[in-house]
């Protein structure tokens, strides 16, 4: 092997011992922790495991997730088709984006946590006071990152357009549109993990059904090793979601130098 | 409407521009022929580029007008493509799609562009680079992109603003020459703008100079400047605005 | 060239020409850590002549004008609304104007603003800590940042709420739950935003220090650490958010003094009105932190906006 490629191989296995090490270590911690201390503190990785297939088989957990699954689905497309049109909209009429702006940037600023009690008393529980509360989560980032991403067109770029005589709709369809999506899409990244946030708040509160009302049942009785593998679930889906939303990202920045 | 062989394309008649309190240009007067390459050239915050997107359509005059084969400007005309001085080219479409753009949004379908578009592309040098972004192009070969852009829709006018002042020295000089070859092949009459005597010189046929006084442009101009060495002596043959042809003589 | 606001396609077909003016982003909506842009014309602040100037004034009153609009417009409808429409316990403008002497008054309210204030200020200056030096050792050592790399990522992609029940079981009903969820919710960010800012430094200034001989708490200290500062601060910023709401879910769990339980009792107790008093000091103190981070960046640190 040349020095430069023997290198680099022993660079690559450095970086997957790095890795491997750390989730070892993990695995290990997990395993030694649980095994010394009290049950309702924190139980062993293998317990955990075996708690989640429990939950798995005797089917609270599949059922916990379907319930979860749609308040979030129709919460988070909701927020993102909403988002998108305001966003535009607001980015098309200067003197109505301004006019709104105060407002928008306080509400993007408030712990939507805090309105979950107010929801309560004013509808209730059930499924649609949960997807308003994933609703209210995902909708401002969307919203936000559409505006100035349809904001930051240069003028230059719409002079091009009207030189060469487009018409409104293709303009739309041309220039605003493709422009604005990979901000959307960094948009909706975000939707998507503050709808999490959103989903699991509310079920903490506005029903019961949902992975988050579980835990909280299991809270209650001290159910460590069942709340730690409900958490492992949850992770695991807030880690996909992560992906899935970078993935819409950088495949819809193809064209951005600076993305 | 038909044209008298000879009669100017592009008649600007004394041409203003104000904004509040601040007089731009004033008083621009000047004819561009069918087949003339028209440089203008004046200093900073002359007006030049005013000036160009008033016969562009694009900026409504204050005082004056511009008229195109006899038909004021007052919107973007008909047959008029535009190469800006930073290219200009939108960045979420490959070379293909920004040279087609002019005809897409005419309506005409892909099957049809495409063709014009390979053609396009071979013309201004741009092989293999059909399927590049932008950004993935260095400034020059994005210019080349903007000029097949404007050629595309087979312009009865072509306008230039600045195309070469971002670019280095050496990338400039290279396209100054392609842009000749280009319009000798195709040629158009073209107003080319630029704040570099030299530039103006080379490029044009005629050079109209736009002087700043007092923030106020008035024209002098100087006809029948010689071309390049070799000089470029098109006339215009035919009549009837459509018929009008450009052709070498002797 | 015009830099944002304008109308689309509407206004293009006007022609307003770049060279009028330009607007400025509202500050509120930047961090500072962007390149400011100043108004004036192309060639500066000074070239603002009469005219434009007069038009911006006007624009600028158009501007508050329809804000003003706005704000009471939504007033009065969610006013109408809610006389009209709603249970009487329901909360409405006028209702929560005539809490605030009440509330402003009611010494539990402002303890419980300050045990939420407080923990939320702790909680980041901990995290901050906390966040700086694993951040930073994750930024520059590549070996334990392949190591944590996993357990950040997933705490940063998860929603830590789902951890508030499980901390209830370890560390109780407690303010110390609330603590840690704060510290938890703020740490991430940071840790994030500071490896990312101490990994992309830029080798010259790394080159410099050591053909110059720095030992190596010097190139930490004075390099690695001021590099890093516009990151940490942007951090801190996302930090502000998450903090907040880690802090209103454990005291709505855990029934923990504090503004968030406040809202919590005061809803039940058919009190909207002056649950909302603790909503808005809620969304204040969010604006207010950020504005302070950003006036310290916009202060202390005009060389990263110019660069």
């Amino acid at each position: 092997m040349t020095r430069p490629r023997a290198r680099a191989v022993l660079g690559h296995r450095r970086a997957l011992l790095g890795y491997a090490a750390g989730i070892a270590v993990g695995v290990v911690a997990w395993q030694l922790i649980g095994l010394h201390s009290a049950n309702f503190v924190f139980v062993p990785l293998t317990t955990t495991l075996s708690s989640l297939g429990n939950l798995i088989s005797d089917g609270s957990l599949p059922s916990a997730l379907a319930s979860s699954f749609s308040v979030y689905a129709v919460g988070v497309a909701l927020a993102i088709v909403a988002g998108a049109v305001t966003g535009m909209l607001f980015a098309r009429r200067a003197l109505l984006r301004k006019a709104f702006e105060p407002y928008l940037v306080a509400l993007y600023a408030t712990p939507m946590v805090a309105l979950i009690p107010f929801l309560l008393a004013l509808i209730g529980y059930g499924f649609w006071p949960k997807v308003i509360v994933v609703f209210l989560f995902s909708f401002f980032p969307v919203e936000f990152a559409t505006q100035r991403g349809a904001q930051s067109l240069a003028p230059e770029l719409l002079d091009v357009a009207r030189a060469f005589r487009t018409s409104e709709h293709q303009i739309w369809r041309h220039v605003v549109i493709p422009y604005t999506l990979p901000y959307l899409m960094t948009g909706v990244r975000q939707a998507l993990a503050r709808g999490l946030v959103g989903m699991i708040s509310a079920e903490f509160f506005l029903s019961a059904g949902g992975l988050g009302s579980l835990l909280i049942t299991q809270s209650e009785q001290f159910d460590t090793g069942d709340m730690l593998a409900v958490t492992l679930i949850i992770t695991l889906i807030g880690v996909i979601l992560m992906a899935i939303g970078r993935t819409f990202e950088r495949r819809f920045a193809r064209w951005r130098v600076t993305s | 409407m038909t044209q008298p062989a000879g009669a100017p394309l592009i008649h600007v008649d004394q041409l203003s521009k104000r904004y509040g309190d601040r007089t731009v240009m004033s008083g621009v007067s000047f004819d561009v022929g069918t087949c003339e390459i028209v440089s203008i050239v004046g200093p900073s915050g002359c007006g030049k580029t005013t000036l160009l997107r008033c016969v562009a359509g694009l900026t409504p005059p204050s005082g004056g007008a511009v008229s195109i084969a006899g038909h004021v400007v007052t919107e973007p005309p008909e047959g008029v493509g535009v190469v800006f001085q930073h290219f200009g080219l939108f960045p979420w479409k490959t070379v293909s799609g920004n040279v087609a753009y002019g005809l897409t949004v005419r309506g005409m379908p892909r099957r049809e562009t495409e063709p014009r578009v390979r053609e396009l592309i071979g013309m201004v040098g741009l092989e293999g680079f059909e399927h590049a972004y932008p950004h993935q192009l260095s400034g020059g070969m994005q210019q080349r992109a903007g000029l097949a852009r404007a050629l595309a829709i087979e312009p009865r006018l072509l306008l230039m603003d600045e195309p070469f002042a971002s670019l280095d020295a050496q990338t400039r000089d290279l396209l100054q020459l392609e842009m000749l070859r280009i319009l000798d092949q195709r040629p158009t009459a073209t107003i080319f703008v630029t704040h570099s005597i030299d530039e103006a010189v080379l490029m044009g046929d005629r050079v109209v100079i736009l002087t700043a006084s007092r923030a106020l442009c008035t024209t002098s101009l100087t006809s029948g400047y010689p071309g390049p060495e070799g000089g470029r002596p098109w006339t215009a043959t035919g009549s009837g605005s459509s018929a009008i042809t450009c052709g070498r003589s002797s | 060239m015009s830099a944002t606001g304008r109308d689309l396609p509407a206004a293009a077909a006007a022609g307003a020409s770049p060279e009028v003016r330009r607007e400025q982003r509202p500050s509120v909506m930047r961090m500072g850590l962007a390149p400011g842009r100043r108004a004036g014309g192309p060639n500066g602040p000074g070239e603002a002549s009469g005219v434009e100037a007069e038009a911006a004034r006007r624009q600028r009153t158009q501007v508050f004008l329809a804000r003003v609009a706005v704000g009471l417009g939504i007033l009065v409808l969610w006013q109408a609304c809610a006389a009209t429409l709603a249970p009487g316990y329901i909360a409405r403008p006028l209702g929560v104007l005539g809490q605030v002497p009440a509330v402003f008054g009611d010494r539990s309210f402002w303890s419980a603003a300050g045990s939420t204030l407080l923990a939320v200020v702790e909680g980041l200056i901990i995290a901050v800590v906390i966040g700086t030096v694993i951040g930073l050792i994750m930024g520059r050592l590549r070996d334990v940042d392949r190591a944590l790399r996993l357990y950040v990522d997933s705490f940063y992609a998860m929603p830590l709420v789902a951890l508030v029940p499980l901390l209830t079981v370890w560390f109780g009903y407690t303010p110390l739950t609330r603590l840690v969820v704060v510290v938890i919710e703020a740490v991430l960010p940071i840790i994030f935003s500071v490896a990312e800012g101490a990994r992309s430094l830029p080798a010259q200034f790394t080159d410099v220090a050591r053909t110059y001989h720095a030992p190596w708490w010097r190139v930490w200290a004075g390099i690695v650490l001021p590099a890093s500062l516009p990151y940490l601060l942007g951090g801190i910023d996302l930090a502000i958010g998450r903090a907040l709401v880690g802090a209103v879910v454990a005291e709505f769990i855990a029934s923990l003094n504090g503004l968030g339980y406040y809202i919590l009792f005061n809803v039940r107790s058919f009190q909207e009105n002056r649950a909302i008093l603790a909503l808005v000091l809620l969304v204040v103190f969010a604006l207010a932190v950020r504005g302070l981070v950003s006036l310290f960046v916009r202060r202390a640190l005009p060389w990263y906006r110019a660069g």
